[in-house]
This record gives structure tokens, C-alpha cells and sequence, in this order.
């Protein structure tokens, strides 16, 4: 077979399956979103819209808030992990990473067990205070929700990154007296970098889709993709829903775009 | 001479899993003295530069010192050593003057003194208006001069440099390895580096302690490890050494290719063999000598040449000659190979 | 040369505690509430505790109340495998050959599913085919969004081996042997590529089975998948029940998970290796 033909033959069912299920439909969903009396004026609806403005800000706080933990809490079971071999290693690297399988519901019903009204912090707190403890329904349960997901997604990453690391670097600066500390901001983190900037966009744009945890916790904080899911179902704004979901992609797909043209590298998001 | 005196008492290096990477040694190296290892990959010299440097602790018995002070607890950042890695560890995060200046910003000196000292060391290595410049945009021999630059800032005890040179293309490292010779000696550090270069040894140190599998076989001068080396292997490591087997009675050395007179008192050639440097090896006229061999090639090198024989020994023997006398292949030649130039060693 | 990781006179220090003790913390964060979970599965009676016995009867009830859900999620799973890897491995072999340039235009595009919502991707295919009833009926509709989704984890697994094995080399000197490109295809790159081959297929099946947000917007009450029970247990049936189906959750997919780290320790290796 001519080898041109061949080659094309190979791209021909991905360029059919992405053209059908995923050019046309983002195009739709683009026209549904305008698709009202509204028009385009859709978009300024959203940006003068109190409970849509509130919900973006909170959900870009609470994402910005679960980077942050998830970088610090990544960062250094990775270096520790990554630096030091002990029995049960291993075992320890699955539990932190496994849960990036675990789809957002079950990560809410984890939440529950944990802090929800049957959870074991308000069954202690009961038994041993006499007080209720319960947080799995409040910002506080989406954060831990959302930290749960996030913490294996930056520990892959940060992990691969920091066995690349160049010992004799660290070595180097130990060498003109540098102290751990120093040794970590000197030269450990600036390697790191575009590893963490990798990462944190991938956590950040993890946590703005995310949607499974917010719906199993069902908090009164409305997050986007829920006011998203509400806007469909219960008021049937479909116009609406859509513009908002043209909003949240695009803002999640730009800042990826924007994290990988800092660092040069390939990162993706899941969930 | 001014300088810090190193001390290896008895160190050894057993790795977790139980490979010996460096038998119990005990080394002295002399205040301002350049000591090289040299030896095969997988000898333990870099193991010894890394007990020194504190990048490795030694097994239970051993000790470092520096000086008078016992310093093999004291970790790397706390031994003031100076460092220069095979791959030279420059921070690409850093420019050409933040690399150099850093041991010294480490030791919370003035910027302005920070400053001082790295334009004087930058004039010492010939950096002298590379200071912007980023790591990435430095070529091999300009990134070699940084590690060393920034290693001698802090102006350190000891400097303490692994295959140096190793990174380098051959012909910029025949190049450096003179500048560095120089250099090195106008500092006038402790210095303790290692090589598997023998030429760059032999270049740059004052004394050579040749390595083989974890121990220290000789320490002594080049042209002493040349002239005199206590065994085959070092005979071999240090300048190429030709390996003739044969047979010795009352002195006399019977070879395939015919015979040699051994001095007085050489009663015990171990396993029958003798070594003899290739330039020891004169070529004469067959007529004129009782060992023969024949011309198995001839290679003109410039400023020498080399002549491969064969039928002297079960082995080729090497000769290196005059480039210009014209040798046929297949033409018998005769040896002449002076008394004194007659290596008898233990075999390693 | 002998290198040793770390050194032993810094590891007893602050720092080392410091960091072990966070991982420790991030360990039992994750681990807490799965391990409970577990066990709520097994107890007969959650709020009186371990006391009030063990028992699978909570599993037994799982089973007949969401077989059906558990069943299609399996099927969906080895389809959507089918069609990533027919559609996925050519292209992946086609990008490793395209021009740098063109291939990371694709890529980024057929990517899309991993940085927009899945929602999004949702609300997208329904806006355009959920006037085809026959099609938004069926189980088709929910496998597309698994295959729209899980697709560019299957080209990137293959991508990634096609360029660390050099395959171009490889290729080149297959041609100079003769062989054409469907022969360079079936016996050089796809024997070559296995290890990314079965990565990628892990990776898939293990989402696929998990998948929550696009699933849960495109099934109906009669293509319900085993995340999408999940979602309805919690909200509608008691604690056992619902821990005894992440339960059943867990046990399909853990040993997923396992096969995945043992063969991407080993794939690593392969990299390094060249």
C-alpha cells in the first residue's frame, strides 16, 4: 500500500469519530448559547448576574485554595517519597494515587463518611465531647472533597519530575555551604517549577469542572458546574446552562494552554 | 606552603547492599599539595573524593581530618571544601555571577565584597564579561571555568575536583587541561581530584595515587610511578608497558624471539614475565641482536611512530620509534632494550 | 560510579520528620474514609458499629438491586477498550510521523475532553443529538462520551512509547529491509508500543468504569452505569447499602490500579534503558 494512503487511513477515524463527537457538538453547544432573545448578550447577562458572578468567584477561590494545599501537601510527600526508600514505599504511593480513579461521587460519599452527619469526626466529637462536628456539607467539605482528588493528580507529576532531578546540583550548593533549607529554595524548587506550574494548572482546572463531589455533598454553596446542571434540569435555561458551560471551558482550556506555553510541557486534566 | 593537610585514617566504604566500594585506606595529602586518583571506572576513587568532600560517610572505623580536626561527622555545608563535579552542577536558575557569588551570599558576605571577589575570580578563570550571561548560553570550557570559579570563591580549605576535563571534547580538553595545571598551582589549595586519564594525572598532580578495585596501589610522583611502579597493574595504567613471557635461567631470559640478559640478582620473575616501556625498545639490525621479531605494522603519528612486532613474545609487542625510518611489514628486526629500562614487578 | 541517594547525615533532622509526618497525614486523609467505607459495607448495623456484627447481606442486596448497572458498566468498559484502541494506536502512529507542528495542533485538539468539563462535553453532544432518540436512547449515547473522553489517555500512553523507543529508527531500517507500511505498522510498531498498548488500555477501562460527570448527564433510567447507581444510593438508600456498592466499586477497580503502577514502574525502566 502507497504509504500516503496509509497514512491517512490511520488518521481517518480519529478525524471522523473528533469531527462528529467533538468539532460539531462544541460548535452546537457555542450556538445554543446565543440561541435565546438574548443573543450574545448572554455573555453580559452572566458578568451583571449577582448569583452567577458570586458562584465564579467562589468556585475560582475554593480551586485556587485546593491548588495551593495540594502543591504544599504534593510537593513535599513527593520529595520525601522520591528521596527515601522504606518498606511499605510502595503501598504508601498507592494510597496517595489511587484516588485519581475514584469519580467525584464516591468522593463525596467519602466526605460524608468523614465529616456528614453519621461521620466519624461527629461520632467522636459525640462521644468523647458531647458537641457536633459536622463539615461535609459545608465549604469546608468541598475543600477536603476536592483536595482529595487533587492531591494524587500533583503527585504524579511532582514525583516524575523530582527522580529527574540532578543530585549533583544539590550536592553542588551543599558543597559551598548551603543548608537544607537553602538547598530546597536555591535549587530543588527553581527545578521543580515548571513541574508545580504543570501540576497546579491541572488541579485548578480539575477542581473548576469538577462536578460529581459537589452534587453527592449537595452543599448550598453553588459552584459552577452545579449551577451548570441546575440551570438544565431544573429551570430548563438551556441557553443559559450552555453560555456558562462555553464560560467554564474556555476559561479551564486557556489557563492549561497557558501553563504549558510557561513550562513547555504536555499537562492535562482529568475528572 | 600555606594549605590545609587532608588525613584518611583507615577509611572504608561498604555500600548498603554489600559491595566494597573502597578497602580501608589511610592517605595523607600535604598542606597545598595537588593529589590525583587515577584509575579504571568502578576503582572507588570518586568514593574516596566523596568521603572527603563529605558527600559520603566512611564505615565505622574510619576518620577524616583537616588538619588537626576530626572532621567526619561534620557534614558537606559545614567542611568548607570547594567542589567541582563531572557535570559541573552549574544552577541553571543562576547566571554566570549569581553561580559564582553563591557560596558567598551562603556565608551572608556584603554585596559589595561579594562583588570584588567575583570579578577577581572571574579575571583568575578568564570570565571576564560573561557575568550576565545565562548557564545555557556558555560553551563546555566557559561552563568548566564557572564550576571551577564558583568553587574556589568562598575561598575554600580543600578543592576537590571529579574528572574535570571528562566532559569535554578531546582536543578543548588537552587545551584545558595545561590552563588548568597552571591555574590549580597558582592557587595553591589542598587539591584532590580525580581522573581516569592518566596523561591528565600525570599533567596536573604533584603526586598520583593510583586506584584498582577499592585500594590504593602506589601514591608517589609521576615520573616515579613511571620510572618505578610497584606492580604490573600500575606498570600497565601509567603509560602503556609491553608484557614479554618467557623463561629465565641463571639470569638469561629466553623468549620465541630469541634471548635477554638480565642483571645480577633478579632471581624471582614472577610468573616469568618482564615489562618494558615502548620507547625503551630500540630497533637495531637482526644481526646485532639475540632478540628478533618481526614488523607486523608500522604507524607514522606525526612526531613519532609506532612499529607493532610480532614472533618476540606470545603477545604483540609495541615500539614506539623515530616517524622517519622506513620499516617493511613482514621485515625482521632486532630489540635492544637497555638493563635499567627492564621493569620486574609483582603481577597485580 | 557509585552514587547513593540521600545522605545518612541529614536524614535524622526536623525537615525529615516534617515530611514525614505531612505524608503520613496525606496517606491517612485518603485512606480514613475508604478504609470505613469498607467496613460499613460489612456491618450489620452501622450506627451501633463492628459490635453489631459482619455480614455481606448489604453486598447481596447491592448485587440485586444494581446488577444490571454493574453489568452495563462492564460492557461499556470493554467497548469503549474496542474502540480507543482501533481508533487510537493508528492515530497515534500517524502523529508520531506527522510534522511537530501539526501533530501538537491535533493533539491539543482531540485532547479538548481533558481540559474542558465533562459537563460541558455533555451538555454539548445532548444540545446536538439528543433530538436522535434512537441513538440518545441507547447505550451508544453514553459509550461515545466514554470514548470522547478516555480516547487521548489511549494516543498519549502510545505516543509516549513511540517516542521513547525511537521508532522512527526502528521504521527506517524496517523500510530498508523492504517492508512496506502496513508491514512496518503490524510488526514493528504495535509489538513495540505493547507496554504503552496496555497502559493505555488500563487507563481506560479503570476511567471508563469510573466515569461520572458526562455519564450522568447522558443516561436515562434505562442506561444506568455503575457510577451513576452509586450517585442514586447515596442519595436514596441506607449507609450499608451504599458502602457495600463502593465497595464493589473498589474491588473492580483496585486491581486496575495495581496492574497499572507494577506496569508503569516497568515501562519507566524501558524508558531509561535506551
Amino acid at each position: 500500500m502507497n504509504s500516503r494512503y496509509f497514512f491517512i487511513s490511520c488518521l481517518l477515524p480519529l478525524a471522523a469519530f473528533s469531527f462528529a463527537f467533538l468539532a460539531l457538538p462544541l460548535v452546537r453547544l457555542l450556538f445554543a448559547s446565543i440561541d435565546s432573545e438574548l443573543g450574545f448578550g448572554i455573555y453580559l447577562e452572566i458578568l451583571t448576574n449577582a448569583r452567577y458572578m458570586n458562584s465564579l468567584l467562589y468556585t475560582v477561590l475554593l480551586s485556587i485554595a485546593v491548588t495551593i494545599a495540594a502543591l504544599f501537601i504534593s510537593t513535599t510527600a513527593g520529595l520525601f517519597l522520591v528521596r527515601n526508600h522504606f518498606p511499605g514505599h510502595r503501598v504508601l504511593i498507592a494510597v496517595l494515587t489511587f484516588p485519581l480513579a475514584f469519580p467525584g461521587v464516591v468522593i463525596g460519599f467519602l466526605i460524608i463518611l468523614l465529616g456528614g452527619r453519621q461521620g466519624l469526626t461527629n461520632m467522636l466529637a459525640q462521644n468523647l465531647f458531647d458537641t457536633r462536628v459536622i463539615f461535609a456539607y459545608s465549604m469546608t467539605g468541598l475543600f477536603l472533597g476536592y483536595l482529595y482528588f487533587s492531591i494524587p493528580r500533583v503527585l504524579l507529576t511532582v514525583m516524575a519530575a523530582a527522580e529527574k532531578l540532578d543530585l549533583s546540583l544539590e550536592e553542588a550548593a551543599r558543597s559551598l555551604g548551603a543548608s537544607p533549607t537553602k538547598v530546597l529554595r536555591d535549587v530543588i524548587l527553581p527545578a521543580l517549577t515548571p513541574a508545580l506550574i504543570a501540576s497546579g494548572a491541572i488541579a485548578f482546572a480539575t477542581a473548576m469542572g469538577a462536578f460529581g463531589t459537589a452534587f453527592t455533598l449537595a452543599t448550598n454553596i453553588d459552584v459552577l458546574p452545579m449551577i451548570i446542571y441546575t440551570e438544565f434540569t431544573l429551570s430548563a435555561n438551556i441557553a443559559m446552562s450552555c453560555a456558562l458551560s462555553v464560560v467554564l471551558g474556555l476559561v479551564t482550556w486557556i489557563l492549561l494552554i497557558f501553563s504549558r506555553s510557561l513550562t513547555g510541557n504536555n499537562v492535562a486534566a482529568a475528572g | 606552603m600555606s594549605g590545609t593537610q587532608i588525613q584518611l585514617k583507615s577509611c572504608s566504604k561498604t555500600f548498603p547492599d554489600g559491595t566494597r566500594a573502597l578497602s580501608p585506606t589511610s592517605i595523607n595529602v600535604s598542606p597545598g599539595e595537588i593529589l590525583a586518583l587515577l584509575g579504571p571506572s568502578g576503582c572507588g576513587k570518586t568514593t574516596m573524593l566523596r568521603i572527603i568532600a563529605g558527600l559520603e560517610s566512611p564505615d565505622e572505623t574510619g576518620k577524616v581530618f583537616f588538619d588537626d580536626s576530626d572532621v567526619t561527622s561534620i557534614p558537606i555545608e559545614k567542611r568548607s571544601v570547594g567542589m567541582v563535579f563531572q557535570s559541573y552542577a552549574l544552577f541553571p536558575n543562576m547566571s554566570v555571577r549569581e553561580n559564582i557569588g553563591y557560596g558567598l551570599k551562603i556565608k551572608k558576605i556584603s554585596t559589595e565584597k561579594i562583588r570584588d571577589r567575583v570579578d577577581e575570580v572571574m579575571a583568575l578563570c578568564q570570565l571576564e564579561g560573561l557575568g550576565e550571561r545565562n548557564i545555557k548560553a556558555l560553551s563546555g570550557g566557559q561552563r568548566q571555568r564557572v564550576a571551577l570559579a564558583r568553587a574556589v570563591a568562598p575561598q575554600p580549605k580543600i578543592l576537590l575536583l571529579d574528572e574535570p576535563l571528562s566532559a569535554l571534547d578531546a582536543g578543548l580538553r588537552d587545551q584545558l587541561r595545561d590552563e588548568l595545571a597552571i591555574l590549580l598551582r597558582s592557587l595553591s589549595i589542598t587539591t584532590v581530584f580525580v581522573t581516569h586519564d592518566q596523561a591528565e594525572a600525570m599533567a596536573i598532580a604533584d603526586r598520583v595515587a593510583v586506584m584498582q578495585k577499592g585500594h590504593v596501589l602506589q601514591i608517589d610522583d609521576p615520573r616515579k610511578l613511571y620510572t618505578a611502579p610497584d606492580n604490573a597493574f600500575v606498570a600497565r595504567f601509567v603509560g602503556a608497558a609491553n608484557e614479554l613471557s618467557g623463561r629465565l635461567n641463571n639470569n638469561l631470559f629466553s623468549l620465541q624471539g630469541g634471548s635477554l640478559q638480565l642483571p645480577e640478582g633478579i632471581s624471582a620473575v614472577s610468573d616469568d614475565k618482564i615489562y618494558v616501556r615502548q620507547e625503551a625498545i630500540k630497533l637495531i639490525p637482526p644481526s646485532e641482536s639475540e632478540l628478533k621479531g618481526k614488523v607486523l605494522s608500522s604507524t607514522f603519528l606525526g612526531n613519532s611512530q609506532k612499529i607493532v612486532l610480532s614472533d618476540v613474545c606470545e603477545r604483540l609487542v609495541n615500539v614506539i620509534t623515530d616517524p622517519f625510518s622506513k620499516y617493511e611489514i613482514g621485515q625482521e628486526v632486532g630489540l635492544l632494550i637497555q638493563v635499567e629500562d627492564i621493569l620486574v614487578l609483582r603481577d597485580d | 560510579m557509585l552514587l547513593q541517594r540521600g545522605n545518612k547525615m541529614r536524614n535524622i533532622s526536623p525537615s525529615f520528620t516534617f515530611q514525614l509526618a505531612v505524608t503520613l497525614l496525606a496517606c491517612a486523609f485518603l485512606l480514613v474514609p475508604a478504609v470505613m467505607s469498607i467496613m460499613a459495607g460489612f456491618t450489620a448495623n452501622y450506627f451501633k458499629g463492628i459490635s453489631s456484627g459482619l455480614t455481606i447481606k448489604w453486598i447481596i442486596e447491592v448485587w440485586e438491586l444494581y446488577a444490571d448497572s454493574i453489568g452495563r458498566s462492564i460492557i461499556l468498559a470493554i467497548a469503549c477498550l474496542f474502540f480507543t484502541l482501533i481508533i487510537g494506536i493508528p492515530a497515534a502512529y500517524a502523529l508520531n510521523q506527522m510534522k511537530p507542528r501539526f501533530a501538537r495542533i491535533l493533539e491539543e485538539f482531540v485532547s479538548l475532553p481533558l481540559s474542558i468539563p465533562g459537563l460541558a462535553l455533555a451538555l454539548a453532544l445532548l444540545q446536538l443529538y439528543g433530538t436522535m432518540s434512537g441513538f440518545r436512547l441507547s447505550s451508544w449515547f453514553i459509550l461515545t462520551g466514554h470514548v470522547l473522553y478516555t480516547l487521548p489517555f489511549m494516543i498519549r500512553s502510545v505516543l509516549a512509547i513511540f517516542t521513547a523507543i525511537d521508532l522512527k529508527a526502528l521504521e527506517e531500517g524496517a523500510s530498508s529491509l523492504g517492508a512496506s507500511s502496513w508491514q512496518r505498522f503490524k510488526d514493528i510498531a504495535v509489538p513495540n508500543a505493547l507496554p504503552g498498548i496496555l497502559a493505555g488500555s488500563l487507563t481506560v477501562v479503570t476511567l471508563s468504569i469510573g466515569e461520572f460527570n458526562l455519564t450522568w448527564m447522558l443516561h436515562t433510567p434505562l442506561t444506568k452505569t455503575l457510577p451513576v447507581g452509586l450517585a442514586d444510593s447515596y442519595a436514596s438508600m441506607r449507609l450499608e447499602i451504599a458502602s457495600a456498592y463502593t465497595l464493589v466499586f473498589f474491588i473492580m477497580i483496585v486491581p486496575l490500579l495495581v496492574a497499572l503502577q507494577w506496569l508503569s514502574t516497568r515501562t519507566q525502566k524501558i524508558g531509561e534503558s535506551r
